[in-house]
């Protein structure tokens, strides 16, 4: 598997219960918090806020 | 002399080049690394560059073990010509009969040393991130580095503290029915064998139809707070969707991490007491 999926995250989607909490916090692409086993998990959605496009036009163009 | 002969010649000595670019490009079996393969006339330009350089370096190393390659030889059936009624063509059959042996160690272990050379150089640069620091190294896969969110490591986008432990893909395919949304964490991906993209695979996917698009007046949610479940979607059953590329119409990446915090907020108490 190429996809990067770290250790903390394989355990959060594990657990159908955090799942479901993750996925609602990347549906609306905003930061929240993660219960799991009494364990709190911090979301951040917002990292990609200050990349710069290196391969914008090729994107671009694959539409 | 057979008309294609020295076309198999040229050939077989230009081999070690594109052997050299493939197992550099392609990177070692098994490693979740970017591939980058180029056009025919692309690799064919390469691979005559970089055979010259590696001629040259194993011509010199094999002198050196005390072996006498014969290059006029070599030049001779590259060029096919033998002089009046042949009389070269002799000694040059000679030659290769004597050496066939050689000739044959010579090729091969030239083969077999570019191959290791590629693969220990594709191993280098990823080993020592040579592709996040500089684009001379960086591999012509636009698509694995933004697929695996390596394209936040790239030092022009480096951000001190700053990781990725999942990628959220949201993409819009068409049915017949309509366009719908189609969104989970981003598990593998395949290129085809141009080394364009060809499928992306997800996991937890959930989909909606593109026209359940939340109403311009409508109120936002909370930006930091309990999680409440969106009706609008629902989620797909199964453990991956595959999503072909061919099919996609436009592609949207979120790149977020997780972090396990040692003291557990307000608003995150709040929000497990009422869940």
């Amino acid at each position: 598997m190429k996809g990067r999926i770290s250790k903390t995250l394989e355990t959060i989607l594990l657990d159908p219960s955090a799942r479901r909490q993750l996925r609602e916090h990347l549906i609306h692409g905003r930061d929240g918090w993660v219960r799991m086993n009494g364990k709190t998990y911090r979301v951040r959605v917002d990292l990609s806020s200050r990349v710069k496009a290196p391969f914008g036009r090729r994107l671009a163009e694959t539409g | 002399m057979n008309f294609a002969f020295p076309a198999l010649l040229v050939f077989l000595l230009v081999l070690p080049g594109i052997i050299l670019r493939y197992t550099y490009a392609r990177g070692p079996w098994g490693w979740a690394s970017p591939t980058s393969m180029r056009r025919v006339s692309e690799e064919l330009a390469y691979g005559v560059a970089f055979a010259l350089v590696l001629h040259a370096l194993w011509l010199a190393l094999v002198r050196r073990l005390g072996f006498a390659p014969d290059v006029e030889a070599m030049v001779l059936l590259l060029v096919g010509n033998f002089g009046e009624e042949s009389r070269r063509l002799d000694r040059v059959v000679a030659s290769v009969a004597e050496h066939y042996t050689g000739i044959a160690g010579y090729l091969v272990s030239l083969y077999a040393g570019a191959a290791v050379l590629g693969n220990l150089g594709h191993r280098a640069v990823r080993r020592l991130h040579l592709d996040h620091r500089t684009k001379t190294f960086r591999f012509d896969n636009y698509w694995f580095y933004m697929l695996t969110g390596e394209v936040l490591d790239f030092r022009e986008n480096a951000e001190e503290g700053r990781t990725v432990d999942g990628v959220y893909c949201s993409a819009v395919v068409d049915h017949a029915s309509g366009s719908y949304l189609y969104r989970g964490i981003v598990s593998d991906f395949t290129f085809d064998r141009e080394g364009a993209l060809d499928t992306i695979v997800l996991m937890d996917a959930h989909r909606r139809r593109l026209t359940d698009d939340r109403a311009e007046q409508e109120e936002p949610r909370p930006h930091v707070g309990p999680a409440e479940p969106d009706e609008r979607y629902y989620e797909i059953r199964g453990d991956f969707l595959v999503l072909r590329s061919s099919e996609i119409r436009t592609l949207n990446l979120d790149y977020f991490a997780v972090t396990l915090e040692e003291s557990a907020p307000a608003a995150a108490e709040e929000g497990a007491a009422t869940s």
